[in-house]
């Protein structure tokens, strides 16, 4: 006892020696403990009386701060904190139900799956649903009701807001209100709305949305004399003809159409179908194709007569772009010789007149139920003379009471409307909107919207199953679903819940099945019996310069445009990332005298706009290709929010739509001054002849490719060349993983099913809390990606080929990025994985430079810093809490999502004393959200795995072999599958390179 | 003359400069190594916390099972501190009067969390997982030491990547049977080294060392 | 030779080390009369301010940039080691000349480096210390560089010594301290001399701590000859080493480009070849502002242009074997990237590069060339700025544009590129600045042994 005592001199006396607040908590932390602890026990006190002085210093860094641990007051039953759970519900898609499954860790969900049992998603999701976490922490959204005067905005409460809903109601009469929704198949909606109508028999009501596919509605009511959608299903189509159609990424089908059609394309299967693309922008579709034919939107329809002449006689109208009499013959001859196996897909682009043609074609060729049905229209929009009509009461004040539920109609409105004008005549307009945004500000009143995951809803999926959507949280920002809304406009506050459960009907079994599958099973439409109509025929489309509006791929109509996921999400075909240009060809552009990234200023009937330029290998001649859903105002701190000095990003394309044309319009086209910068993350700077040559020369060696034919003369053409380099040996000592583990992982990528969609680059972003640089970095060449989809032309500039080719981290058994890391933060697990630790990570880049395929990624700043901005403390929930954030100077890569190996190991031992993790368990995320199923993660040491049988596939080949890096990523060759009259195109010919 | 010259004491602190020229970068490298190591660190650190919970009396005297209170251990990755409802099975009925239980109370009343101070804590990036220790045999107590003798909880080892690799590299003085993960007490006549190699065997029990078994 | 020399320029009878009417007290008076003197020449002072100047622009980079993050450089994916490398291996290879001087002349007892030697290898430490500092603050996390010593800690964790990059931090280390000792050895006889000649108290204090009770006795010249023998002898490796090993963080990765054997040699005779280069430039202007032409005489100049001459071609024979290996390998990568050096997107690199290293020293094939002082000191600059090409070439170019096409990127430096590498020069010449001013420039002792009083009979060849 007297030690301690002497101790504790001592301890004063050493006090006395470090004055240094550190040091006195030390002593509060440390020294508390119970008196009769023997301290002579403690190392500390030896090394103390070895060096006293010292401890000081020690104690300066002694502990972190403290942490507070606050357990719930009660646990909600089966859940185990930090154990992720799944759920099933419905994500919002142009109006169409997107079946997912969501994983939720300790009540709030974190990332986006698809849902297996959903005939609409078959396990697969859309990239805009991957970033559907991001939209739900999106701190930019609207937290609270807020009602603007002249333009100035102040927060009130939502009681306040409600009164004025009241004031609606209350205002009886029903011709002064006007209710403004979108385009929806929710039966709750519909419901509600009718309700609505019911209660104000003269209200206006009026559905409107700039991605609406009404022009497939309208050609069936002229084909069949009734309203109707085509629903193609590509199973048992052996050739497949998209007119203007980019159905593998466009429509509510896109998921389940990839899937379909990349199941077609194995070569060793007992048919391969045969697809066929006439466009004129460059779309996923038609670089999948094996056929593709650079033409004017307004040409589609000659070409459709021009189809229909060469298939059932007649005068074909001349078509005059370039090898375009040689394609329709080999269309025709297809089509004729596979009656009953063939389909012809008409895109929303094209007029009612040509969807009315292609479908007596579709009836023609027999495709009618086989790979065509015709389901029940919905999700129409309202016709534009409403939409007109609307307007004009607005402009005569004949509207008292606006209600606008969701979408950002000041936005997204036609040009020559002029909404925002015709809404301040409105004296009593609300917005129910996610955010504050364009429309909001030009309203009297705003109230924040719930999103998809926050609020019960409902909707049908393209092919016509009833979907239901639960809410993973409580609404972040006490915000009303557009049902809510209209309960309360119709002065019953019914709860989402409610509204769902009531449209629903369903007996509670029945509704806990439906929650638990997220939809209720077998509810898919019925097709409608159709018969054909006599058509007028297909006049000639104007000659001269087009103009072509599409929905950006990612951003939509401008309603993602916040999400930074989707904004460095590059586009498919240019590359284009924070950016929406004018798509055109090189001869077009040289026409016009304008050079990429240079401007050029359109006119559409006196509106102009100067849009930068972007020189489109393959696009059609006399024809503009823009993108609407950028150049957005209000959007928030990502895609611009002005009142705060954000600039806006993108150029605002609706300027130039009008309500004659929403589609397809003329246009003229004058070369403007300036340059402007393209962020695109492939062929970053103009490429010199030498690039462009040498690219030509390795191509051939990187992305393997061949005919149907040449598959069969050599179904293991792809291997050849490959051992050049002869046998190569190793300095190392290779560890033989057969015998130290149970596992090896391993990766396999079919070129043939890859469309080159980039889900598989959102999904590892969402998983892997990859983070967003920005438009300065993308241009520096910082972009984070972890697995990144490489996209060459090959062929001439007028009309090449595409190749897509994913490229993610080989985790090679040799990999060269491990020796050379001076603190070994890279090195080889004895499951074959290439491990990055970032927190031993000092930064040398050294494995970058080293890495032949270049998947190394550096945090040159600290790209999450904005997370730790004040009030952006939300978006840190959106990151998956299995995988670390990292900081700035650390290099990081795919890691094979690592963490789910390890849950899934963990799981797999808890549970049944088996140590070995079966097939299947682990999905890597990419691989998951692939709608193509092109990518294979497995075990190679697993006889039975899918991924084994994939790498001993005869098309298997392994990229860049002769630097024998050994690595577990093989890729399936790309084979296509050519109509005889017209040859493949040779790998051999130039390479199309531009800046 | 005596520019040339150092003065004769200099002679004397000849030896010693030396000395000192080999023992300062000694020094230096022990202290990195030694005074700034987890053992000095962490070790014995023993916080007060909200409510003198005593697991020497819980755990200890009343011989209440681990897994009562840290209920997730087995299945998650944390073994979460109780929720105020699992203390209040009991203490709604027994020393509700007890002034040092007031927090609980308190919280029980208004639905606010008891705000527990951490004592075992790993920095974020390194995933620890509670499920997987203990159904490879591995005892609270390897880490946490007697929890049942402690009146206040107390860091009894360093928790540093060193230290944990440590048992990953020779784990068998550290397994036991399964069914006795919980049993701080548990002893055996068997040599631990023989029975942990043989559970290894049975188990098909190898800790890994890769970098990722504990970093994501 | 290929001019008409008359007879006795020839070298079989060497123009005396030392000009004019010089003995052994005038030599002392000459050097030591530098750091007597009450006052520097203004010269001193512009350089000395501009150089302050620039190190207090290096530090506000270095600042900002470790405040910031690495993204302040123009570094990126592909080019992932952009200009810091390039400085850190162009003052590396500055670093050479010294040791070389010192070490392996006086191996190969070549009488002319005294004039030199004291010169080049204060350069030489100076270069290393811009040298070392790049790689240090070029990594993401500065502040856990430690990791890459082996120290104990807590993570039971060792550096990789299978990594170029640990073999760099030795080396350049080794050789750092090595040529320190090398250098302050040299220095104590001559300290000794100022101390003797010294006024104040001060200086008699600091330059007699530093001369470590030096009498020049005979025992003290005995054991001196002896050790600064060792000390060469221990150098002499390292001039080959330490730019092999830096040449290994390129020859042992597997881009093509930087996977080439010839590396090591290259690297060495680049770095030599830059080092005189450096000297030159230095001494040019350095024996006029303090008048020591009398001592570092234009044969000393001369002979220097010569080894300049010398090792620009082996360089450029190095250039030209890359180019002949890169086809003959039948490696298309590896052909693809020399190709692509020379006319891709940094052509204009490649060809400052050659014009600059191999052609313009084609000049001193000529003794005129070699003897005049303005044209030596522009072709120096030149071989300056080409050496730094020379490794920018070999970083960027190589990295720009690798395997898969899809990945190739234009590199641009940015603003804080710029001044980080003027700031060097500023560390560089701040140094330098206060060694002319403060310490003997020219190895008074061993200028002494080569003069011909120091040989008796001298006129009997």
């Amino acid at each position: 006892m007297n030690r301690s005592a002497s101790t504790k001199r001592y301890w004063r006396s050493l006090n006395d020696l470090g004055q240094t607040t550190e040091f006195k908590e030390l002593m509060a932390n440390e020294f508390q403990s119970e008196p009769e602890e023997d301290w002579t026990q403690t190392s500390r006190r030896r090394f103390l009386q070895l060096m006293g002085a010292s401890v000081a210093l020690a104690t300066a860094s002694c502990r972190w701060d403290q942490e507070k641990l606050l357990p719930v007051v009660s646990r909600t039953p089966g859940t185990v904190p930090g154990t992720p759970r799944a759920f099933a519900t419905i994500l919002n898609r142009d109006g169409f139900a997107e079946g997912v499954m969501v994983t939720s860790f300790d009540g709030h969900p974190t990332k986006i799956e698809g849902n297996a049992a959903h005939p609409e998603s078959l396990g697969a999701t859309s990239a805009t649903a991957q970033a559907a976490t991001l939209g739900l922490y999106d701190p930019d959204r609207s937290r609270s009701a807020a009602s603007y005067d002249a333009g100035v905005e102040s927060e009130v409460s939502h009681s306040a807001c409600a009164a004025a809903l009241g004031g609606i109601q209350r205002s009886g009469a029903g011709a002064k209100v006007a209710v403004l929704g979108e385009p929806s198949t929710s039966p709750s909606l519909a419901r509600m709305k009718a309700a609505f109508l019911k209660a104000h028999p003269s209200a206006t009501w009026v559905d409107y949305s700039a991605t609406a596919r009404n022009a497939e509605v309208e050609g069936c009511r002229l084909a069949f004399n009734q309203a109707a959608r085509p629903f193609y299903s590509m199973s048992n189509a052996k050739i497949i003809v998209a007119l203007d159609d980019d159905f593998l990424s466009e429509g509510p089908s896109a998921v389940r159409l990839t899937r379909e059609t990349a199941a077609k394309r194995k070569p060793n299967a007992e048919w391969m179908s045969r697809i066929y693309a006439v466009e004129s922008n460059f779309s996923v579709t038609g670089g999948f194709a094996d056929h593709r034919l650079p033409l004017r939107s307004s040409d589609i329809g000659t070409f459709v007569a021009a189809l229909s002449a060469a298939l059932s006689g007649g005068t074909a109208p001349a078509l005059h772009a370039k090898g375009a009499d040689k394609f329709l013959a080999a269309v025709a001859d297809d089509l004729k010789h596979h009656k009953g196996a063939a389909v012809i897909t008409c895109g929303p682009n094209q007029p009612a007149e040509v969807h009315a043609h292609v479908a007596a074609l579709n009836v023609q060729i027999g495709a009618l139920n086989r790979t065509v049905s015709y389901l029940p229209a919905t999700a129409v929009g309202s016709s534009m003379d409403d939409v007109k009509a609307l307007v004009g009461k607005m402009n005569a004040g004949e509207i008292e009471s606006l209600v606008i539920l969701g979408g950002n109609p000041v936005f997204t409105m036609p040009a020559d409307l002029d909404f925002a004008a015709a809404l301040g005549k409105v004296t009593n307009s609300m917005h129910l909107s996610e955010y504050r945004d364009e429309t909001s500000r030009k309203c009297s009143w705003h109230m924040p919207m719930t999103h998809d995951l926050e609020a019960w809803n409902d909707g049908l999926a393209a092919d016509g199953t009833r979907s239901i959507g639960q809410p993973l949280i409580a609404p972040l920002w006490k915000g009303k679903s557009a049902c809510e809304m209209i309960s309360m406009m119709l002065g019953n506050n019914e709860s989402s819940l409610d509204i769902v459960r009531q449209t629903a009907g369903l007996s509670d079994d029945a509704w806990h099945n439906a929650l638990l599958d997220g939809m209720v099973s077998g509810s898919s439409a019925t097709a409608l019996k159709v018969s054909l109509a006599s058509l007028p025929d297909l006049a000639p489309a104007a000659e001269g310069l087009e103009l072509r509006f599409i929905p950006h791929f990612a951003i939509r109509d401008g309603r993602y445009a916040n999400l930074g996921w989707l904004q460095e999400l590059p586009d498919p075909m240019s590359k284009l990332t924070w950016d929406n240009a004018a798509l055109m060809s090189f001869a077009t552009g040289e026409r016009l005298g304008v050079k990429h990234e240079g401007m050029v200023k359109l006119d559409v009937n006196g509106r102009t706009l100067e849009v930068a330029v972007y020189l489109m290998p393959g696009h059609a001649d006399d024809s503009i290709t823009l993108a609407y859903g950028y150049g957005r105002t209000e959007a928030g701190h990502v895609a611009g929010l002005n009142d705060d000095a954000v600039e806006t990003v993108g150029f605002n394309t609706y300027l130039l739509r009008g309500s004659d044309a929403m589609h397809v319009t003329a246009v003229s086209a004058t070369a403007a001054s300036g340059h402007y910068r393209l962020a695109s993350t492939q062929d970053h700077f103009a490429m010199d002849a030498i690039g462009a040559e040498g690219t030509q020369e390795r191509l051939p060696d990187l992305v393997k490719e061949g005919s149907l034919a040449e598959f069969n003369k050599d179904p293991q053409f792809a291997k050849a060349a490959a051992d050049f380099w002869g046998p190569e040996m190793t300095l190392w000592k290779e560890l033989d993983q057969d015998k130290v583990t149970d596992h090896k992982w391993g990766m396999s990528i079919d070129l043939a099913s890859c469309t080159g969609c980039g889900n598989c680059t959102i999904a590892c972003q969402s998983e892997n809390n990859v983070a967003v640089v920005g438009k300065e970095q993308v241009l520096r060449g910082r972009e984070m990606a972890w697995i990144r989809m490489d996209r060459y032309f090959l062929g001439d500039v007028e009309n090449p080929t595409a190749i897509n080719q994913p490229i993610n981290c080989a985790h090679c058994e040799l990999a060269p990025c491990e020796n050379v890391c001076p603190v070994a933060a890279t090195t080889h697990s004895q499951e074959g994985l290439n491990d990055m630790v970032y927190n031993r990570c000092i930064g040398t880049r050294y494995c970058a430079n080293n890495c032949p395929y270049k998947v190394r990624r550096f945090n040159y700043f600290n790209f999450n810093k904005d997370a730790a901005k004040e009030g952006n403390e939300v978006l840190a929930m959106a990151a998956n809490p299995d995988v670390t954030v990292r900081s700035r100077g650390v290099m990081e890569k795919c890691s094979f999502c690592v963490q789910r190996i390890e849950r899934a190991r963990i799981d797999t031992r808890n549970a049944e004393r088996e140590t070995r993790i079966q097939d299947g368990v682990v999905q890597v995320a990419c691989e998951q959200v692939c709608p193509a199923d092109a990518i294979t993660f497995g075990d190679l040491l697993d006889k039975e795995s899918r991924v084994l049988k994939t790498q001993a596939d005869d098309r298997a080949y392994k990229l860049l072999p002769e630097l024998n890096h050994k690595p577990r990523i093989s890729f399936l060759a790309r084979v296509r599958n050519p109509h005889p009259s017209l040859e493949a195109v040779a790998v051999s010919e130039e390479v199309v390179s531009h800046g | 003359m005596s520019a040339y010259h150092f003065p004769r004491w200099t002679d004397s602190i000849r030896p010693v400069m030396g000395f000192a020229a080999i023992l300062i970068p000694v020094y230096a490298v022990v202290l990195m190594a030694y005074a700034f190591s987890a053992e000095n660190l962490n070790v014995g650190y023993a916080p007060e916390q909200p409510i003198p919970f005593s697991h020497a009396l819980h755990a200890g005297e009343l011989e209440m099972d681990c897994r009562y209170c840290h209920n997730t251990v087995e299945t998650g990755a944390m073994a979460a501190i109780p929720p105020t409802s699992t203390c209040m099975n009991c203490h709604q009925s027994i020393r509700t009067d007890s002034p040092l239980l007031k927090p609980l109370f308190e919280s029980a009343k208004t639905g606010e969390p008891v705000e527990w101070v951490r004592v075992h804590d790993l920095p974020e990036f390194a995933y620890f997982n509670h499920s997987a220790h203990l159904s490879a045999g591995v005892s609270c107590v390897e880490c946490h030491g007697r929890v049942d003798q402690m009146e206040r909880v107390r860091q009894e080892q360093p928790l540093s990547m060193g230290w944990c690799l440590e048992c990953h590299r020779e784990p068998e003085t550290r397994l036991r049977p399964r069914e006795f993960v919980t049993d701080l007490g548990w002893e055996t006549h068997e040599d631990r080294f023989e029975l942990g190699a043989r559970l290894m065997e049975e188990n098909n029990i190898h800790p890994r060392e890769d970098c990722t078994a504990c970093h994501r | 030779m290929a001019s008409s020399t008359s007879v006795d320029q020839l070298d079989i009878f060497p123009e005396e080390l030392v000009q004019g009417e010089n003995d052994f007290h005038s030599v002392t008076e000459m050097v030591c009369g530098v750091l007597e003197a009450p006052k520097p020449p203004k010269s001193w002072y512009v350089i000395f301010t501009t150089a302050v100047a620039l190190l207090g622009v290096l530090g506000a980079m270095i600042l900002y940039l470790i405040t910031t993050g690495v993204g302040v450089w123009g570094n990126n994916q592909p080019v992932a080691w952009g200009w810091p490398i390039v400085n850190f291996v162009f003052w590396v290879g500055i670093g050479h000349a010294g040791t070389l001087i010192s070490a392996v002349l006086f191996l190969f007892r070549q009488d002319w480096r005294t004039g030199i030697n004291r010169f080049s290898e204060a350069m030489t430490i100076f270069a290393v210390i811009c040298a070392g500092m790049f790689p240090a603050i070029h990594v993401g996390r500065i502040w856990v560089i430690w990791w890459v010593f082996p120290i104990p800690n807590q993570m039971s964790m060792w550096p990789n010594f299978r990594s170029p990059l640990l073999w760099d931090v030795f080396a350049v280390s080794t050789y750092f301290s090595v040529s320190l000792l090398f250098w302050y050895m040299g220095l104590v006889p001559d300290l000794a001399t100022v101390r003797d000649r010294a006024k104040t108290k001060a200086k008699k204090f600091w330059y007699g701590l530093f001369a470590m009770g030096w009498n020049g006795s005979n025992r003290h010249w005995h054991r001196y000859e002896r050790a600064y023998l060792i000390l060469a002898a221990l150098a002499t490796p390292l001039v080959l080493s330490v730019h092999s090993v830096v040449s290994f963080d390129f020859a042992t990765s597997q881009l093509p480009g930087w996977h080439t054997t010839i590396l090591p040699p290259y690297f060495v005779a680049g770095a030599i070849f830059s080092g005189f280069a450096m000297v030159l430039t230095l001494s040019i202007p350095a024996r006029k502002m303090f008048g020591l032409e009398e001592l570092i005489t234009l044969r000393h100049i001369d002979n220097m242009c010569k080894v300049i001459m010398a090792t620009g071609m082996m360089v450029g024979y190095a250039y030209s074997m890359e180019f002949f290996m890169a086809w003959y390998s039948g490696n298309a990568y590896e052909g693809f990237t020399f190709v692509n050096r020379a006319f891709g997107p940094y052509w204009w690199g490649y060809w400052i590069m050659v014009s600059c290293n191999v052609l313009t020293p084609q000049i001193f094939w000529w003794k005129k060339a070699r003897r005049n002082l303005a044209l030596v000191f522009i072709i120096s600059i030149f071989v300056n700025i080409g050496m730094w090409f020379e490794r920018f070439v070999i970083v960027v170019t190589s990295l720009n544009r690798d395997f898969l096409p899809s990945s190739w990127h234009y590199f641009s430096p940015t603003w804080v590129d710029v001044l980080t590498l003027l700031g060097s020069f500023g560390l560089f010449f701040t140094l330098f600045m206060l060694f002319c001013r403060y310490l003997p420039q020219v190895a008074i002792s061993e200028v002494k042994n080569v003069m011909p009083q120091a040989h008796p009979h001298l006129d009997d060849h």
